[in-house]
């Protein structure tokens, strides 16, 4: 009786994930716009880094409560593992507007752009993918949604792999693109994660159907 | 009785991740004094290279174990997932020493000596909750070291950006920027391999409480 499970008392679980799931999303669109429209790099960088620090006290929040629960509406370790995952998305996502700063990047490449407006798509997904868990009716437009990610997941590695190749024949300007490089395997590993987020989600709604 | 679960009826599994976790902190101890003292590094490296295979072999017989055993103390998929997560630890701070070497550098540079004495801590508070979970009393003498090495992964995080920032910033040979930039990576995903192996006694303790 799978449907039993989910109790109504156990929705404050669902209510941490859609919080910190929107707070990636949030940080997502910071980056995004930040790539999109390159100004007051710093401060985004530092309230990207104080957003990331908040959603380290909702993982915080959320093992708390997992300690103390008797009956958790999914299984604990997924509810574990879901925001871990979650937490490692905005992680890469603060760590690419750090090395903006870092690197000291006059101005973004149109790979970051794209990149970034890419990553900004799959965490909305996400968003809506988590929102749709606490009710089985919508299992099906979940794993759609999963499937979506997936797809910008391969898009996402498309747009890194031609960034790439056409950084290195920048011979004159070798040092720009190391810092390139590294900027966008963060941003893609943050779109990677978005993925792994999707699976999760996916064996959840298996686990349960 | 929950609790008993964590008594090794299957004691073997529990003195194996006891010596693994106490070949990580060798690993570490080693690669702290290569980066500090660096000369003679074929030898050092050897010996990593020696006790990484070491470990692969204790995984592997953590793995052939778990085959033929009827039952395990914990979970199978945890104890696959703490073994391969121990093993990834000792893979990274190995590769890190092997860069080294391949790359024919000829003096460490600061940061990776403090990156090095992270990972000492870090491999140390591994060992600690690995042992908190063979002689099990109470959760929290297992989430107290994950806390802390928690911790270690974000000061990890910040001396990789100091170590970036000045690589970048007083380096002008790309090809000696580029070997560094993956050093002090592997250092530090190191260390986040640590934060994985805390998680995953994290998600033990829980799942058990």
């Amino acid at each position: 009786m799978p449907m039993i499970r989910i109790l109504p008392r156990q929705e404050a679980f669902f209510d941490l994930f859609e919080k910190q799931v929107k707070m990636v999303n949030h940080g997502a669109h910071c980056l995004a716009e930040l790539m999109a429209n390159y100004k007051n790099v710093e401060d985004v960088a530092f309230r990207l880094k104080a957003t990331e620090h908040d959603a380290d006290e909702m993982v915080h929040n959320i093992m708390k409560k997992l300690n103390m629960t008797f009956v958790t509406p999914i299984d604990r370790e997924d509810i574990h593992a879901l925001t871990s995952a979650l937490d490692d998305i905005l992680d890469f996502i603060e760590a690419a507007a750090e090395r903006m700063v870092l690197y000291e990047i006059e101005e973004p490449t149109e790979a970051a752009v794209k990149l970034s407006r890419i990553l900004a798509e799959s965490t909305a997904l996400t968003v809506e993918a988590v929102g749709g868990l606490r009710d089985p009716k919508r299992a099906s437009e979940v794993r759609e949604l999963c499937v979506a990610i997936n797809r910008l997941e391969n898009e996402g590695d498309q747009v890194n792999r031609l960034a790439l190749s056409k950084l290195f024949q920048m011979h004159d300007r070798p040092i720009e693109a190391l810092k390139w490089r590294e900027i966008y395997d963060h941003i893609e590993t943050a779109i990677d994660k978005c993925e792994d987020v999707a699976d999760i989600l996916e064996a959840v709604i298996l686990k349960n159907a | 009785m929950r609790r008993f679960r964590f008594m090794p009826t299957e004691e073997k599994f529990f003195d194996l991740f006891d010596s693994i976790a106490e070949v990580l902190v060798d690993a570490a101890v080693c690669l702290q004094d290569l980066v500090t003292d660096y000369q003679d590094v074929p030898e050092k490296v050897r010996a990593l290279r020696d006790m990484e295979k070491r470990v692969d072999r204790a995984t592997d017989g953590i793995c052939e174990r778990l085959n033929i055993s009827f039952v395990t103390p914990i979970d199978r998929e945890d104890i696959h997932s703490l073994a391969m997560c121990m093993d990834d630890v000792l893979d990274y701070i190995e590769a890190s020493a092997d860069r080294m070497n391949l790359y024919g550098v000829d003096k460490a540079r600061e940061e990776a000596a403090e990156l090095a004495s992270i990972l000492v801590e870090s491999t140390k508070l591994i060992r600690t909750g690995v042992e908190a979970l063979n002689n099990f009393r109470d959760i929290d003498s297992v989430l107290r070291p994950c806390v802390e090495i928690n911790k270690l992964e974000n000061q990890g995080d910040q001396v990789l950006r100091k170590a970036l920032a000045r690589l970048f910033k007083e380096e002008t040979r790309p090809l000696e920027i580029a070997k560094w930039q993956e050093i002090f990576d592997r250092l530090e995903t190191a260390t986040d391999k640590c934060e994985d192996v805390a998680n995953v006694l994290e998600s033990i303790v829980v799942k058990n409480a």
